[in-house]
């Protein structure tokens, strides 16, 4: 009986506590701004690496089939290289993985399109595994992690399809967003592998006494790779600068593991690893490997700094209300689109034929759907569409279209006002 | 889940942890998931030494005898992505000349075919330590007196 109380005694704080650290319902969006980080380098990447394809992957190129078997020696490397005969396959899943990882970086159909890019980054390594550096590995251990996460539940393609889906049945819909324990479990991997990876880097600096001894960046700047008439000038004449430089990097790299976890020294680290890799991308054109790290670092965001963010920009832009002609199926449902991209829910809605508008009439709607700003100055059409999509962020990539300086408006006055006449038949 | 957790973060906690009794143990348990997660990595940027690379270069000989000398690394942007690739690739090269120098010139050959090339020529440019007092002399890394030429292979191209 005594074993029994002592059991439950211990055994429910022992749960609580292991909850607290790994199963809190959260968010996934520091997890989605890391895949859509990531996503963006690797096609970026991948992309610009295509004229390079055969030479770097293929079978004539730099590393010819004969000569892998010096560096893949595990039957657990496999890459799906090794199973191509003709050139054409290469071309095919080159293709095929640059579109996935756009899928991905969109996050459109990302709970299976987050496969092929972990197996194709893991098989593009593989298959010339001696070309490969650091954030290769960071790469895959970061996509690892993203496809265990329930990514694309926010900001993404996936979010605005189901927010539209709703929406189609009511406009004032809008569908909860999507918080899970095992978002936040996943969250955690990421942030024990960034804290991981900082703590080894530290120590094994503090092996080699270039690091001992604060000299290591003197020699960084030598090398041909990173030269710099400048900079080399200006650590010389300011040798110190070396010294705070050496040793600033490994202080960074051995407090980040032990100081980021806690709330208040938090903004601090992560700051300071942000500093960290702008430098390396700005003074040694480590520009991707800069880049994923910083992604990877975004786990450490907490979801209600990006809420708070969210309201502030909010309250910044201030209300919008777009007024709309709730009789017309075609308004209905490019207003349901429109909408779904609105993540903030910056936009309020109003349809005219039930609910009029008291600043806009109803001869003016009938002609076109209006935006009602707090100042009480209503915009028809597609100047209200223009004024939208710069001011909500799910619509920043409508930016480009609506402010092409000229044509945007040549164009989009009459685009709109035959659309707006015509709405009926659509 | 829990067991998801428990596993993978003992995997990434391994995978750098240096040569111990222990972690070989663990290694033998975790070596199949990192390696095929390709998660194996000692995070040791630009440790415990910072290395001071050399530079790859190249000389083709063409049919009339006139040599071309060819420095890879200006042919890069440094802000294309590919060209920590690039420059990793010809230091893995320049490492082992042995094993990767006839793919390398067999390469070259093909992609300096205009030049009807009879031999390729793999060269290491090693640079030598440079101070900040050199440098405050007006001195540069690169001046020949800091750089050291070796030939690492000279590889036949193929008759066309």
């Amino acid at each position: 009986m005594l074993a029994r109380v002592n059991q439950i005694t211990f055994a429910a704080p022992l749960r609580e506590a292991w909850s607290q650290v790994w199963f809190q319902d959260k968010p996934t969006s520091s997890l989605e701004i890391a895949r859509m980080g990531i996503g963006a380098a690797l096609v970026l990447h991948y992309g610009l690496a295509t004229p390079y394809l055969l030479t770097f992957w293929g079978d004539d190129g730099w590393m010819p089939r004969a000569l892998l078997a010096n560096e893949i020696t595990d039957p657990w490397q496999q890459s799906v290289f090794f199973y191509f005969t003709a050139p054409w396959q290469w071309s095919a899943f080159h293709a095929f993985f640059l579109f996935c990882c756009a899928a991905f970086m969109l996050g459109w159909r990302t709970s299976w399109v987050k496969w092929p890019v972990l197996i194709g980054h893991i098989s593009y390594d593989y298959r010339n595994p001696i070309m490969t550096y650091g954030v290769d590995s960071i790469v895959a251990c970061l996509l690892l992690i993203l496809c265990f996460a329930p990514v694309g539940r926010a900001m993404s393609l996936d979010r605005v399809r189901e927010v539209r889906s709703a929406k189609r049945k009511s406009l004032g819909a809008s569908p909860a967003a999507f918080i899970s324990p095992w978002a936040f479990a996943c969250t955690r991997l990421m942030q024990i592998q960034m804290a991981v990876l900082f703590f080894f880097s530290a120590i094994s600096k503090l092996a080699g006494d270039d690091w001992w001894g604060g000299n290591a960046i003197w020699w960084l700047f030598t090398n041909s790779y990173y030269y710099n008439n400048d900079i080399l000038n200006l650590l010389a004449s300011q040798y110190w600068l070396v010294n705070v430089a050496t040793y600033g990097t490994i202080l960074i790299e051995i407090a980040f593991p032990f100081l980021i976890w806690q709330r208040r020294s938090r903004p601090y680290m992560l700051a300071a690893a942000l500093f960290l890799h702008l430098q390396f991308a700005v003074l040694m054109h480590l520009y991707y490997f800069s880049w994923v790290m910083i992604m990877g670092h975004m786990s450490f965001v907490r979801p209600e700094w990006l809420s708070g963010l969210g309201a502030a920009w909010k309250r910044k832009m201030g209300e919008m209300e777009m007024v709309y002609d709730g009789a017309c199926g075609f308004c209905k449902r490019s207003m349901a689109w429109f909408l779904a991209f609105d993540g903030l829910r910056q936009i309020q809605i109003r349809d005219f034929r039930t609910n009029p508008s008291p600043i806009v009439s109803d001869e003016q709607m009938i002609k076109a759907l209006y935006l009602v700003l707090p100042d009480g100055r209503a915009l028809p059409g597609f100047e209200a569409y223009r004024y939208v999509v710069l001011r909500v962020p799910g619509l920043w990539w409508q930016v480009p279209l609506f402010y092409v300086p000229l044509f945007s408006r040549l164009f989009g006055h009459p685009i709109y006002n035959w659309i707006a006449a015509n709405r009926s038949r659509l | 889940m829990s067991l998801l957790v428990v596993w993978h973060t003992l995997a990434i906690v391994v995978a750098p942890s240096p040569d111990s009794a222990i972690t070989r143990s663990a290694r033998l348990l975790f070596e199949p998931y990192l390696t095929l997660f390709r998660l194996e990595n000692g995070w040791s940027f630009y440790a415990p030494y910072v290395r001071v690379e050399p530079e790859f270069r190249y000389v083709v000989e063409d049919a009339s005898g006139e040599r071309h000398t060819f420095v890879p690394a200006h042919k890069l942007s440094r802000f294309h992505p590919i060209d920590v690739w690039v420059k990793d690739w010809y230091i893995h090269v320049m490492d082992t000349p042995e094993t990767y120098g006839d793919a390398v010139a067999a390469y070259l050959c093909r992609e300096h075919a205009l030049l009807h090339p009879v031999s390729i020529t793999l060269l290491e440019i090693e640079q030598n330590e440079f101070s900040p007092e050199d440098q405050l002399s007006g001195k540069h890394p690169f001046d020949p007196e800091f750089l050291d030429e070796k030939t690492l292979t000279t590889v036949q191209c193929p008759n066309e």
